[in-house]
């Protein structure tokens, strides 16, 4: 297939940034905190350093073979029928994945703003306007989630520096944390928030120049972790590990606490969470957009329009089973570590088998899918 | 060519009937005039024979129930703003320039039974005819008698609901909260903004230290640290046409949920100097050396640095303060303030008495037990060893601090300005 060549070095790195800042962003310090009180902040750079190990492996495969997707050449590398099955899970992985965001959403707006609009209306909105856009070529999926970026990372930082009033460093330290109950487990927690950058094998074969693409990885997980760092910070400093947990979404309540100053805005969660659906849109917009895709690559067509809605009714299906908000938070966070395997240990694989063989991708020029085995 | 006109008109309509469901509007639009809002909530105690008027509105006399019954039940007096009155600036006149009289108040104030603030407030909205709001909660009085029996049942309430801000004022009053909810003062048309507005002042020009209902959570929730809220006085209106004032009248204390004391206002100031705020708002007095009579300092500014230590297997926190000062006053004409050597004198003694009333003050709260100045959390952030063996949980920190914890007061002064005169 020919792929246009279009999307620079910033769409690149925008995509990543918008894709991982999501509906996470919401509830990190409380599992962090519930995992190493204090320590938050630096068990999500751990976590951060687990994703980034993924990312690095997928930017390491898609260098190698900057004319395809992860879909495609995992069957150069590992024979048609278990490339099929790795594209198989990993699509399965992100209809999942993509459910999950969905809800979570719903519930987030059900329980703090629109208490009367059913959970199901707010769901199948989301889902419909990832669908829609979905349907475009990755160039406009690219420009997409260029627009938004602003719009996802200004009212963050506004909101954490506008916090820094109310702030206690006591409650940063010490920074390893005093009891810290399941340091591991948390680690591949917040790992998982980084699993949507897997979008970036999708965004490589389109670049105008893959050999870049490392830089986009870096800068991109860069920034977002470094965002969702300093809003571990800045929860935990203003309200302390022990309330942190507490809540269900600690960086919602910090927005609440928070104002501007001269009485302009006496509570800044309102502006807060019309941004934030803006992060959540890109998030899922480029998990739809995965699946969407993969679902194309696994038969074989060349368009994945047609999958944008025919997987609508089935992720929203999915995004209804959870019960109640526990059964979701588990599940979100099972499925979380589950998908280490998939978007971690997978490309890991696909890497080492490569260099076995000695595989690699066309470089450059007008090259068809090649060869597959 | 006809065939592909239908198709077109196929699409057409496809695409109306999807965007149809986007017009009609919000689901959860609500009338601004539908809505009753709260500006304010007492909170008192209720006489125990309140609960056999109780009508059976929500689920409390079950014996299954929540809570069950046998509790002391609650009496909350809600201020509801009516629709219209409520003045958007000082600009709109005064209040009796209305023909209406007594009947213009800016707010109705109602009283229920209940054995929780939730209760209660579902017990208000049986009277009520619009849907009660708290997004606009202003000010919650909790009466001290019911701050001595226990908060918790109330806070959950306030912790949970996603419609109340975490910037409104939590105050114990002295006597009954729906009297101090009743200020009814000249400067400002709504009586909770008249007490927010206090409680905002109070905080700018340092006489109390910042505490919105969330510092209070957080206080609450942390181990090491114990929450304290303003402490109010209503006064006046014994008889029945005079206005209520409020008076910020100290501290109220708390261990857990529960208050245990209250201090008087001038302990303020020491309290905000200990746990080093630096916006500074009280005056002290101190004997000049070698003359008759006594200097008034008004502190200006602090800055605070605490210091913690493990000394022989105990806690001992240093807090090192400096204080800057400016004389505001002399108790008579005779004293002479006018050379170096005198004001490094009222300097030195100002630090002297300024380290002995803050020492003092730091052990009285520990005979009370109160830690409201987060030495645990000074312990548990500096010392983690020491405190991952022995302390742990916060039933453990409250024994430590009250019977091992040493705390070392050093406060340093300098006075910068005496004002216009020389003399």
């Amino acid at each position: 297939m020919n792929r246009p060549r279009r999307i620079t070095l910033l769409q690149a790195t925008a995509v990543l940034i918008s894709t991982v800042i999501g509906v996470g962003v919401l509830a990190l310090p409380r599992f962090t905190a519930q995992s190493m009180d204090t320590g938050a902040p630096l068990l999500t750079l751990l976590g951060l350093g687990v994703g980034f190990l993924g990312l690095i492996l997928l930017t390491l495969l898609g260098m190698r073979f900057p004319q395809q997707t992860i879909l495609e050449y995992s069957e150069a590398i590992l024979g048609k029928f278990l490339g099929r099955l790795g594209t198989l899970i990993l699509v399965l992985f992100f209809a999942l994945l993509t459910a999950l965001i969905a809800r979570e959403f719903g519930q987030v707006v059900v329980a703090s703003v629109l208490r009367k609009t059913p959970l199901e209306v707010t769901v199948l909105v989301m889902l419909l306007l990832a669908a829609i856009p979905s349907r475009n070529g990755i160039d406009v999926f690219a420009y997409i989630h260029q627009f938004y970026l602003p719009f996802i990372l200004a009212p963050a930082l506004v909101i954490v520096a506008l916090s820094l009033k109310n702030a206690d460093p006591l409650f940063l330290q010490p920074i390893l944390g005093n009891q810290p109950a399941g340091m591991f487990p948390g680690m591949l927690t917040v790992a998982a928030l980084f699993q949507g950058s897997f979008v970036h094998t999708l965004i490589i074969p389109s670049m105008r120049r893959p050999q870049k693409a490392w830089v986009a990885a870096l800068w991109g997980l860069g920034i977002s972790g470094a965002l969702y760092v300093v809003i571990a910070m800045a929860t935990l400093s203003v309200f302390g590990p022990e309330l942190t947990k507490q809540f269900f979404w600690p960086t919602l309540e910090l927005a609440k606490a928070t104002s501007l100053p001269g009485a302009v805005l006496e509570r800044l969660d309102a502006p807060f969470l019309i941004l934030w659906v803006m992060a959540v849109f890109t998030t899922l917009l480029s998990s739809y957009y995965v699946t969407a895709y993969g679902m194309s690559r696994l038969f074989n067509l060349q368009d994945h329009r047609l999958f944008s809605w025919f997987i609508l009714p089935f992720v929203f299906v999915l995004a209804m089973l959870p019960g109640n908000i526990h059964v979701l938070y588990d599940s979100i966070q099972w499925v979380g570590r589950a998908g280490l395997v998939p978007t971690i240990l997978y490309p890991l694989l696909l890497l080492l088998v490569a260099a076995l063989r000695g595989k690699r991708g066309a470089s450059g020029g007008q090259q068809t899918t090649g060869q597959s085995s | 060519m006809d065939n592909k006109r239908r198709g077109k008109a196929l699409k057409c309509l496809c695409i109306l009937l999807l965007i149809t469901p986007w017009l009609t509007g919000c689901w959860d639009r609500t009338e601004m005039e539908e809505r009753g809002i709260i500006l304010g909530l007492g909170i008192d105690t209720a006489p125990p024979e309140a609960e056999k008027h109780e009508d059976q509105i929500t689920e409390t006399n079950d014996p299954a129930g929540f809570p069950p019954p046998g509790e002391e039940m609650i009496k909350v007096t809600a201020q509801v703003a009516v629709p219209g009155r409520v003045p958007l600036g000082p600009g709109q006149g005064g209040s009796q320039g209305g023909g209406g009289g007594g009947s213009q108040k800016p707010v109705w104030a109602i009283q229920v039974m209940g054995h929780t603030l939730e209760d209660a407030l579902q017990n208000l909205q049986q009277q009520v005819a619009q849907q009660l709001y708290l997004g606009h909660l202003r000010i919650v009085v909790v009466s001290e008698e019911l701050a001595k029996r226990g908060l918790k049942e109330n806070l959950d309430l306030l912790m949970r609901d996603p419609e109340i801000r975490k910037s409104s004022y939590l105050l114990v009053s002295r006597g009954p909260a729906s009297k101090a909810l009743a200020v009814a003062p000249p400067l400002e048309r709504v009586p909770t903004l008249y007490l927010s507005g206090l409680m905002d002042h109070a905080v700018q020009t340092g006489r109390f230290p910042q505490s919105f209902i969330g510092n209070f959570f957080t206080a609450y929730a942390a181990k090491g640290k114990e929450g304290y809220l303003p402490y109010v006085q209503p006064k006046g209106g014994n008889k029945p046409d005079s206005e209520i004032d409020i008076e910020i009248d100290g501290l109220a204390y708390f261990v857990g949920d529960k208050m245990v004391g209250h201090t008087e206002p001038v302990e303020v100031a020491r309290f905000m100097e200990v746990i080093g705020i630096g916006a500074a708002g009280y005056s002290v007095s101190v004997p000049v050396p070698g003359q008759q009579g006594n200097v008034m300092i008004r502190k200006t500014e602090r800055a605070q640095k605490p210091f913690v230590e493990i000394r022989r297997g105990k806690p001992l926190v240093h807090v090192f303060i400096h204080v800057e000062g400016e004389l505001d006053a002399k108790s008579n004409q005779q004293i002479k303030i006018n050379s170096t050597q005198t004001l490094q004198s009222v300097r030195k003694g100002l630090s002297r008495r300024l380290q002995r009333i803050n020492a003092q003050f730091v052990q009285d709260l520990q005979k009370e037990g109160s830690d409201i100045f987060g030495f645990g959390e000074q312990v548990r952030a500096q010392e983690p060893e020491y405190w991952n063996r022995h302390v742990r949980t916060r039933e453990k920190w409250r024994q430590v601090f009250k019977n091992e914890l040493q705390v070392k007061v050093t406060v340093t002064s300098s006075i910068r300005r005496t004002g216009m005169r020389e003399r």
